[in-house]
């Protein structure tokens, strides 16, 4: 192939040799100066997008567009360290109880307009804490946001707060224009779906079901960047179709798992492309079983517990995500290791006698037929992996007793049962547990983010007096060391009451074309910006 | 019509000789079927206990294990259980959805062609209806509606097919019901009812057969593309849910589907060679 290529390259030869040079000695991939040009196609996932702005939308299709189209406050690199974006410097004050930040100067809108602190304080007090589903939680401690100056931004706290700093990249905070979003109904604004940010790609078109395209941004402040000229997200329903289009070079770049988990080995064996693990550390994915606690069975910790106790979580990763996964002990996961607890908390190890036992006490005997109850399985519409995971605990619980009947939906009739109606027993579904508890656990353990119509809030319905106490107190830590240490006790809470629990902590994947050079790979990699990526030719 | 007391009376069907007689095509369909039926009756005696259980590793190939000869699927369901036990359902689904397009079909048929007039009119623009609609989008459309249950796959299936039937009945109806045999029973004082039942249906009966044996593999059909689609009934396993499962790892185990989508081709295989038998049956019929 490559032989017969170089004929007709013969002007080019000294570049062609270069590539070669490049493909042998990995090494030297990193002194390659970047190519200026290309189109780089990436497949959204999971499925399509509704809106293209985070300020409204946080699904994961959401988050990928909008982080090429949006910037935020800071980005966050390896290890979660801090690096400015739109705000250039950051000062806490010495109590704790300010933050001031130096926004960039001469940054424009894509429309033209400058951006200014207006728009910081606008998008705080009219986008993130009136529609954001957890900025409420994140934003606890803040009183007010003041403006002295166009350049200038500060958060005035109550207290200390650890946690604002983790959560003002471009998708969890995202910063709206204020001239093109004052006085409109910020959710159904026409920019949510033809979106003007301050990002490296502008919006040019959505054509809905297809693809949506995206150009660079020739202002951009950061001078010279980004590479690329264009960034097209195409739709791809089916996962094997996905992968042909892997394997062809029509896409370059997926997130959040692109293609089904028993084609990742033949990916990693293809020279073309690369499986990359990194870049969801911030986003902290687990699969977990919740339960229904307003109605029976799972009214009753007995029964929740018996079936933690019935499913063999070792077996579940194995199977089902095919060893790629962990099991979950946890609702934090392990690998936010500030807030992690590792041993101490109840644990229910797989024991179908135990199972049975608890079942038998909190009144659910085995009847004539051998079934002891039978409850509903809803799982989220996220793709075939979480039907297997449904088929997985259906049979799990059958072997206790437990008649478990699986029903599948899409996302909107999910999201109806589950957040609208509370008309469900048990379901398997995502977790996202971001950089801090605060962000990731309050809206699932809380009982005020017990919101109807709100997906992703407390779905269980749990409230218990004791774990609001927790959740409360650490608002209002003094110091980030009484935060962090209330965080550990919400965990114990947590796994002593199971409203919901950790199934496995996910390992999601990029597949990515090995023409794709620097992609982002930081803790937040999977939604950073793109502005440093370049396609070799 | 002896020949279709032959072909439905197990007396007769069971002498060798008067199986001999069928065409060569009829014979084939009836064994694959008949054997097929039997598994289906036989798979909790020969498959114990639930197919849906984890028995094994998963994505054992055929021939891995002796003791899963088919292999596993993804989870490490036991494929030949599954083949076994999904038998009963794409048979289920195929004969009851084709009996309900076959019922409503023929009822149809019988009414407006006997009757005539405004009720023709009524029934055959209602008919049409049915016709132009594409039947398989409309089989998910209501399958989507009603929810992924095996009754109201049934019940889509059979109410996308009866269309056929309908015009078939109907255009027999309207040459019979002008024979002298059926003129003289309504000059001695027959009833529409006992007109139809008695001397039109018997003789609409086997077109009516003929054209059951091919809705029936097309239910089996639809069943399991409605299945590839996750429209099947997860609490029951189906070939078609199997080859649904396993489009994950159509690149690395394809034996998965390819093992359940045999069996769906074998049996509309049979039921196509049943159809065809029929029909030379009884067009050899005729011209005797």
């Amino acid at each position: 192939m490559a032989l017969t290529a170089f004929p007709a390259w013969t002007d080019r030869r000294t570049v062609c040799a270069m590539l070669i040079g490049i493909a042998l000695a990995p090494g030297l991939a990193r002194a390659e100066t970047p190519v200026r040009g290309g189109t780089l196609v990436a497949v959204s996932n999971p499925g399509e997008p509704n809106v293209l702005t985070t300020g409204v939308g946080q699904a994961g299709a959401v988050l990928a567009v909008s982080s090429k189209i949006f910037d935020g406050l800071l980005r966050y690199g390896e290890n979660f360290a801090l690096e400015p974006e739109l705000a250039t410097a950051w000062v806490t004050s010495a109590d704790g109880k300010e933050i001031r930040f130096t926004l960039r100067p001469n940054v424009r809108w894509h429309d033209g307009a400058p951006f200014t602190s207006a728009d910081v304080k606008f998008s705080f007090e009219q986008v993130w804490m009136k529609v954001h589903p957890r900025a409420r939680a994140t934003f606890a401690a803040v009183e007010a946001v003041e403006t002295p100056d166009p350049l200038t931004v500060v958060f005035k706290l109550r207290n200390p707060s650890g946690v604002i700093l983790s959560a003002l990249n471009s998708t969890e905070s995202t910063v709206l224009p204020k001239h093109l979003y004052e006085g409109t109904d910020i959710l159904t604004n026409p920019y949510n779906v033809k979106p003007v940010g301050t990002g490296p790609f502008r919006f040019v078109e959505w054509v809905r079901g297809e693809r949506i395209v995206l150009e660079r941004n020739p202002d951009y402040w950061d001078t010279g960047k980004p590479y690329l000229d264009r960034v097209i997200y195409r739709m791809i329903p089916d996962a094997t179709a996905r992968y042909a289009a892997f394997e062809s070079g029509a896409v370059h770049l997926g997130v959040h798992s692109p293609i089904s988990i028993n084609d990742l080995a033949r990916a990693e064996k293809n020279p073309a492309l690369r499986v990359e693990f990194r870049g969801y550390e911030w986003l902290g994915s687990s699969i977990v079983g919740e339960f229904n606690v307003r109605r029976p069975p799972f009214d009753d910790v007995r029964v929740r517990r018996a079936v933690v106790h019935a499913i063999d979580l070792q077996a579940f990763s194995r199977v089902t995500m095919r060893g790629i996964g962990k099991p979950g002990t946890s609702p934090v996961l392990s690998s936010q290791t500030k807030f992690f607890v590792e041993s101490g908390l109840a644990s229910y190890p797989f024991d179908r006698a135990k199972a049975e036992a608890l079942l038998d006490e909190a009144g659910y005997p085995r009847k004539a037929d051998g079934k002891r109850l039978e409850i509903t399985l809803d799982w989220l519409p996220f793709g075939e992996s979480f039907q297997r995971f449904g088929e997985f605990l259906k049979q799990s619980l059958k072997a206790v007793g437990i008649e478990a009947t699986l029903r599948s939906q899409d996302l909107p009739q999910f999201f109806r049962r589950v957040y609208s109606l509370n008309d469900f027993d048990f379901i398997v579904t995502h977790h996202s547990g971001f950089a801090d508890p605060q962000i990731g656990l309050d809206r699932v353990f809380w009982s005020k983010a017990i919101l109807k119509d709100v997906p992703w809030s407390n779905g269980s319905g749990y409230a218990s007096p004791a774990m609001d106490r927790l959740i409360e107190a650490a608002h209002i830590a003094a110091t980030e060391d009484q935060r962090v240490a209330l965080y550990k006790q919400v965990q114990a809470q947590a796994q002593l009451d199971v409203p919901r629990f950790t199934l496995a902590e996910n390992r999601q994947y990029t597949i990515v074309s090995a023409r794709v050079r620097d992609l982002d790979t930081g803790v937040i990699g999977i939604y950073d910006s793109l502005k440093n990526t370049w396609l070799a030719p | 019509m002896t020949l279709i007391s032959d072909i439905a009376a197990p007396r007769t069907l069971l002498r060798l000789d008067t199986l001999r007689r069928l065409p060569f095509a009829l014979r084939s369909g009836l064994v694959i079927l008949t054997a097929e039926v039997v598994i289906a009756v036989l798979a909790n005696w020969l498959y114990p206990g639930d197919p849906f259980d984890l028995a094994g590793a998963p994505f054992l190939a055929p021939g891995d294990d002796p003791q899963f000869p088919l292999g596993t699927d993804i989870l490490g369901r036991d494929i030949a259980a599954g083949l076994v036990h999904g038998a009963r359902i794409s048979l289920i689904v195929g004969f009851s959805a084709t009996a309900l397009a076959v019922t409503v079909g023929t009822t149809v048929g019988l009414l407006s062609g006997y009757l005539g007039g405004w009720v023709d009119h009524v029934l055959m623009r209602v008919t049409e209806l049915f016709q132009v609609i594409p039947h398989f989008l409309l089989a998910i459309i209501l399958v989507a509606i009603l929810g992924a249950r095996i009754e109201f796959i049934v019940l889509a299936i059979g109410l996308t097919s009866w269309s056929m039937v309908a015009r078939l009945v109907r255009a027999e109806t309207l040459a019979l019901r002008e024979l002298d045999y059926v003129r003289i029973c309504v000059a001695m004082g027959g009833g529409p009812v006992r007109v139809m039942l008695t001397h039109i249906l018997p003789n609409v009966l086997p077109p009516i057969i003929v054209a059951a044996s091919i809705l029936t593999a097309l239910a089996v059909l639809t069943e399991a593309g409605l299945a590839f689609f996750g429209l099947s009934d997860s609490n029951h396993i189906s070939w078609g849910g199997m080859i649904g499962a396993s489009r994950d790892a159509l690149l690395t185990a394809p034996y998965m589907t390819l093992i359940p989508g045999l069996a769906i081709v074998v049996t509309v295989m049979a039921l196509s060679l049943i159809g065809d038998g029929l029909t030379a049956l009884l067009r050899r019929g005729d011209g005797a």
